[in-house]
């Protein structure tokens, strides 16, 4: 086989793609795009604005009023604890209703003398 | 045109058709190697511009912006039902009689057809935007939204591949081709 240099193998080339095959545009090709462009139903590219459902701010303050009000009349009653757990206000009442608080003085002083029950 | 197009106008969009339909046909029937879904694939390209005008800002972007939708949609119609078979192009008909000369002429063309057809997608690609398409390796670039050196090493590649697949019989083809057609 014939050798080429490389200058003479892409002038060949070059040649060579000249002769590839230049496609015929088939007949009526752009008359069928345009038929199927007119026959597209006509969309329009908008999305209708959907106004959002009426929303009145003020409505949001009725329970939180409500629950405030009920707050202060509860709170201005001496019945307000009788709402809650005996877990909760119990304990808590009997801390505060000790009349001698724990310090933990007894507990040291028990320890010293080696009493640890 | 391009405004008038975007304003639903059919004729103006008649007037873009007649302009870039060769090229974006000639393109895709590249890429799908002469396959019989050409003309769909052409025809779904502009009507993607039908319906979303407003992707193109300026009317001097369009080429590069219809070629590149059609090149991923002729990819993409390749890599969903593969069927490379390039004697489709022999599909072409011409209807007048051919000589025997033109016969030889013709399995010469079909051999560098086939060769170009046998290139990886993004070579032949880039081979048909600047060799067949005469697009600057800036254009066709852009069409391929890559960088201009990777249009330069794929366009290097493509050579040297069609070089290697017509390296047998590449004298006796320049030799066909130079002595029948003249």
């Amino acid at each position: 086989m014939e050798k080429f240099d490389s200058n003479q193998m892409d002038a060949a080339l070059d040649k060579l793609l000249k002769h590839a095959t230049d496609p015929a545009i088939p007949e009526g090709a752009e008359a069928r795009l345009m038929a199927a462009i007119r026959g597209m139903e006509q969309q329009p590219n908008v999305v209708k604005f959907q106004p959002r459902p009426k929303f009145h701010r003020w409505a949001v303050g009725i329970p939180l009023a409500a629950s405030l009000a009920l707050g202060i009349y509860l709170g201005s009653k001496d019945t307000f604890d009788a709402y809650f757990p005996d877990s909760i206000i119990g304990g808590t009442t009997a801390d505060l209703s000790d009349s001698a608080p724990s310090t933990g003085l007894d507990d040291a002083e028990s320890y010293a003398e080696g009493d640890l029950t | 045109m391009l405004l008038a197009s975007a304003r639903r106008d059919a004729a103006a969009f008649a007037e873009l058709v007649s302009r870039y339909y060769k090229p974006v046909y000639r393109m895709v029937w590249r890429m799908m190697n002469g396959n019989a879904e050409t003309e769909d694939v052409a025809q779904e390209a502009f009507v993607k511009l039908w319906q979303n005008p407003a992707q193109i800002r300026e009317a001097k972007a369009l080429k590069g912006w219809l070629m590149r939708v059609a090149s991923n949609l002729a990819i993409d119609r390749l890599r969903s039902a593969p069927h490379t078979d390039i004697n489709a192009i022999e599909e072409v008909a011409d209807p007048n009689q051919r000589t025997d000369a033109d016969l030889d002429v013709r399995a010469a063309t079909g051999r560098i057809d086939h060769a170009i057809a046998r290139l990886p997608e993004r070579q032949k690609l880039a081979l048909t935007l600047v060799y067949f398409e005469g697009m600057s390796n800036i254009s066709a670039a852009s069409v391929m939204e890559i960088s201009v050196d990777a249009i330069e090493s794929l366009l290097t590649r493509g050579r040297r591949t069609l070089r290697e697949s017509l390296a047998e019989d590449w004298r006796g083809l320049l030799d066909e081709l130079s002595s029948k057609v003249g």
